[in-house]
């Protein structure tokens, strides 16, 4: 009774039985699967029985052949070995040609490092196993990032692989602080995942935060980042995205050392960096590779940007709508005129190609690269110059909406584009109601939103929303960098100044 | 909840905002004629109003011009039987100029005036003309069948006329301030409509919003410096020299002196010499002189003209009761004798004036 007891593990919620470590049971466990290897090897003297245990593709057999096998034929203190215990210790202690060995606790963590690709020596005996990092399964390789490309600047980016994503922070960050936790989450693929962060800078505060948010997630799988992402957010309900992504080691660096966590999951080729705010989400790695005075007009025009592939659409319909007075006459006359046989309102026209235009951008995201060319021909075409033509839109309309995308487009963060995408309509919903006075409102509900939206503690809007200037210096202009003299308020508590 | 609260309260807000000024009357923009030049006229006791609308744009390098008039014993009337005749709604939002016809002038501007400004479409900073001796729905007519574009052509007078003085003070606000403030004085420039060509010669002056005088070029000259409204403009001497004034300063200070009221006018400005009609055309210190003091004796003429007028016609055509009203004592003095305190009031002159040379005139070495 006291046996059973102490194998109890209380897990999440659910009693679980815990099972020893046997190498029948994974017989049995894996009996159907033919890439999963379970082999009894013995040794050369005394024919101490072990089994081997590991997943065919993602193990380096080269590696693991050299490494871990070889020993039994050339090493003489394997070969001595009269029993499991002893040979459990040489091999562990470095009789195994192998630096990344582990103790195994449990089954579960056996069986967890076999998945990710490690391979494992069980001992049954001794109910125990030894895990080998001898992974080696098919990977990208690193290169340029396809979302964040720069000029000037380094070329490599993140990729699917945890381990090759960590070492890249790490090549970066060659501070004794930098500290990189691993934990897994979903109940079925057992995703690893890691925080990183540096701990003489960072809030502990926003650490544990973390920590407790990840470990409360409990799916079977986390296919796509939006599972994650919606457990660590503060705000789920909220367009406006809350955790920031990045495939560039560099920044991912730079976040780090301003006193931010970096959430890095295997199977993802990016980074999540919180707490996260506006400002940030504005910023590109173009700007610190430029002059400073060029990073703040890109930066400025970038933020005008914003502004206007929101409202744009809306201020189309309102002028020509309710506020005629606005327009200049001769642009007013144009306008008038180039509407004259078109049967439809501003409204109509301005929804209707908003419409179109959400449809030709989802239908270039699902086709071939092939056929994409073609499509973006026959959209362009189709939309710009036959819908004209046919008098179902006016030209002014085209020029608001082509304008308004491309305006869209030069967001960095493709999260903050998307949300963009949507507000532009409501924008635009309030302006054929209720003109000018709409765009307001709608303007006035959505920096309350904005105002409203707490990340870790830290304001969204912050630093715009801080009573202190010392840390403006990296918002809408970029300053020279002998500047940056703080990290940013409210991220790093104790550790605020970065320079001298 | 609260942030619901406040988002519901707001979009009521819109509703409310909307419909107060009329925005849920929307209306697409080819729903709309725009008018650019308005005609007021008062004739056989009605009034005529004259507007001029434009069609077109793009495709057209000129655009096609329409007219179209009404009449009605009161303007409501007349402007509502101007929206009536067209076919389609009529917006002043883009009337830029408002033409007053003699009769009209001379009926009294007060009630159009008002009204105009009780429609919140209307531009504030729109100029108001006067036409002198001629109807304004004449001049709209004739736009019309000479395919003349004379809101071009007003727009580029207003801007020569820019170049002169520092600001147009005959917008419909201005003047309407005028008349709510109690003022029974203004001037507004006229309009001279001759052989089909429109041309800008000086004010025409109201008294109790009625006119009663057109005042010439040098007048009107003299009213504007009065005023310190000149910012550059040329003068010729009699002695046949011509300078461009520049950087003009006026400062009128009023005194009570023997139960009178002494207005000191003190003009200071800078002048620059393009012609002297001397044969040598060189300048030294004596012709500067000789021609320093022609233009003091010019401007004074001017200045007293401009005086002269307005005490002949009782017209307080440069706003001295605003001066005169920050002065208590004065204004008190003025108790029985406010409609025609100018009989009463003397003016002196000082000018200070410097004479520079422009490049023309530098000495042959």
């Amino acid at each position: 009774m006291l046996y059973i007891l102490l194998f109890i593990i209380h897990s999440k919620g659910r009693m679980v039985l815990q099972q020893l470590i046997e190498s029948q049971y994974l017989k049995n466990l894996f009996t159907k699967s033919g890439d999963v290897l379970v082999r009894e090897i013995k040794t050369a003297k005394y024919k101490v029985p072990m089994h081997i245990f590991c997943v065919d593709g993602l193990v380096n057999s080269a590696v693991f052949d050299q490494a871990i096998l070889r020993p039994f034929a050339d090493n003489t203190a394997v070969r001595e070995c009269k029993n499991q215990q002893e040979l459990y210790d040489a091999l562990f202690t470095g009789m195994a040609y192998h630096g990344f060995a582990s103790k195994v606790k449990d089954m579960d963590q056996l069986i967890q490092g076999v998945m990710s690709g490690m391979a494992g020596l069980i001992f049954d005996e001794l109910h125990d196993a030894i895990l080998f990092d001898v992974r080696g399964f098919d990977k990208r390789s690193v290169s340029e990032p396809s979302d964040e490309g720069v000029m000037k600047g380094a070329k490599d980016c993140f990729i699917e692989v945890l381990r090759t994503n960590t070492a890249l922070i790490r090549r970066r960050i060659r501070s004794r602080y930098l500290v990189i936790e691993q934990m897994t989450v979903g109940r079925v693929n057992r995703a690893d995942i890691a925080i990183a962060y540096l701990s003489n800078i960072v809030d502990m505060e926003n650490v544990e935060q973390l920590k407790k948010a990840i470990k409360k997630i409990d799916i079977d799988n986390t296919p796509t980042p939006a599972f994650i992402e919606e457990f660590i957010s503060s705000n789920r309900s909220s367009i406006f995205p809350q955790v920031m992504y990045t495939q560039r080691p560099d920044r991912c660096s730079s976040n780090l050392t301003d006193g931010r966590v970096a959430l890095i999951i295997d199977g993802m080729p990016f980074v999540y960096i919180l707490p996260c705010q506006f400002p940030i989400l504005m910023q590109s790695p173009e700007d610190y590779a430029e002059n400073f005075v060029i990073g703040s007009c890109l930066r400025t025009i970038r933020y005008l940007a914003f502004i206007l592939t929101i409202i744009l659409p809306g201020l189309y319909i309102a002028i020509t709508t309710f506020q005629h007075q606005m327009l200049p006459i001769e642009q007013a006359l144009s306008i008038q005129n180039a509407k004259v046989n078109v049967p439809f309102s501003s409204a109509v026209e301005v929804f209707g190609l908003l419409l179109s235009f959400e449809i030709i951008i989802e239908a270039g995201l699902r086709l071939p690269k092939t056929v994409g060319q073609a499509m973006s021909i026959v959209g362009g075409l189709v939309v710009g110059q036959a819908a004209v033509s046919a008098n179902l839109i006016s030209p002014a309309v085209v020029i608001v909406i082509a304008f308004t995308g491309i305006a869209g487009f030069t967001l960095p963060n493709q999260d903050l584009a998307n949300a963009v995408r949507v507000l532009r309509f409501g924008i635009a919903l309030l302006a054929t109601f209720f003109g000018f006075f709409g765009i307001v409102i709608g303007i006035t509900l959505i920096i309350i939103h904005l105002c409203s939206l707490d990340n870790y503690g830290v304001a969204y809007l912050s630093p715009f929303v801080d009573a202190e200037h010392k840390t403006h210096k990296d918002t809408l202009f970029r300053f020279p960098v002998r500047y940056f003299k703080y990290r940013p308020e409210g991220i790093a508590r104790d550790n605020h100044r970065k320079q001298k | 909840m609260k942030k619901i609260i406040l988002g519901i309260g707001l979009l009521l807000l819109c509703f409310a905002m909307g419909g107060c000024s009329k925005d849920f009357n929307k209306k697409e923009i080819n729903e709309i004629d725009m008018i650019r030049v308005l005609g007021i006229d008062f004739i056989d006791n009605q009034y005529s109003i004259s507007a001029l609308y434009g069609i077109g744009g793009s495709e057209t390098i000129n655009e096609d011009l329409e007219t179209i008039e009404a009449k009605g014993d009161t303007l409501f009337e007349a402007f509502e039987q101007l929206k009536k005749e067209n076919k389609k709604d009529l917006s002043y939002a883009f009337t830029n100029f408002f033409l007053i016809g003699q009769g009209l002038a001379e009926h009294g501007i007060d009630e159009t005036v008002r009204f105009l400004i009780s429609d919140e479409t209307i531009k504030i900073n729109a100029l108001m003309y006067v036409i002198k001796e001629e109807d304004a729905a004449t001049i709209i007519k004739d736009a019309k069948e000479e395919k003349e574009m004379i809101q071009d052509d007003l727009k580029t007078m207003v801007s020569k006329r820019l170049d002169s003085i520092t600001r147009n003070e005959n917008t419909v606000l201005w003047i309407f301030e005028g008349i709510e403030g109690g003022k029974s004085s203004t001037v507004i420039p006229y309009i001279n409509y001759e052989d089909k060509k429109l041309g800008m010669s000086g004010y025409a002056a109201f008294y109790d919003n009625k006119l009663v005088a057109y005042l010439d070029e040098d007048t009107s000259l003299g009213v504007d410096l009065l005023k310190g409204i000149v910012k550059s403009c040329p003068i010729y001497l009699p002695s046949g020299s011509g300078l461009t004034l520049h950087n003009v300063k006026t400062v009128l200070t009023p005194s009570l002196q023997s139960n009178s009221i002494h207005i000191n006018v003190q003009l200071r400005f800078d002048s620059v010499l393009r012609s002297i009609s001397y044969p040598n055309q060189v300048m030294n210190n004596e012709i500067r002189e000789k021609i320093k003091e022609e233009q003091t004796l010019y401007m004074i003429k001017l200045l007293e003209q401009a005086v002269s007028a307005s005490q002949t016609i009782n017209v307080d055509m440069f706003h001295l009761s605003d001066i005169l009203e920050n002065n208590t004592t004065i204004w008190n003095a003025l108790r029985n004798h406010k409609g025609d305190f100018l009989q009463f009031t003397k003016f002196d002159y000082t000018i200070e004036s410097r004479v520079t040379k422009s490049s023309v005139l530098e000495e042959w070495r």
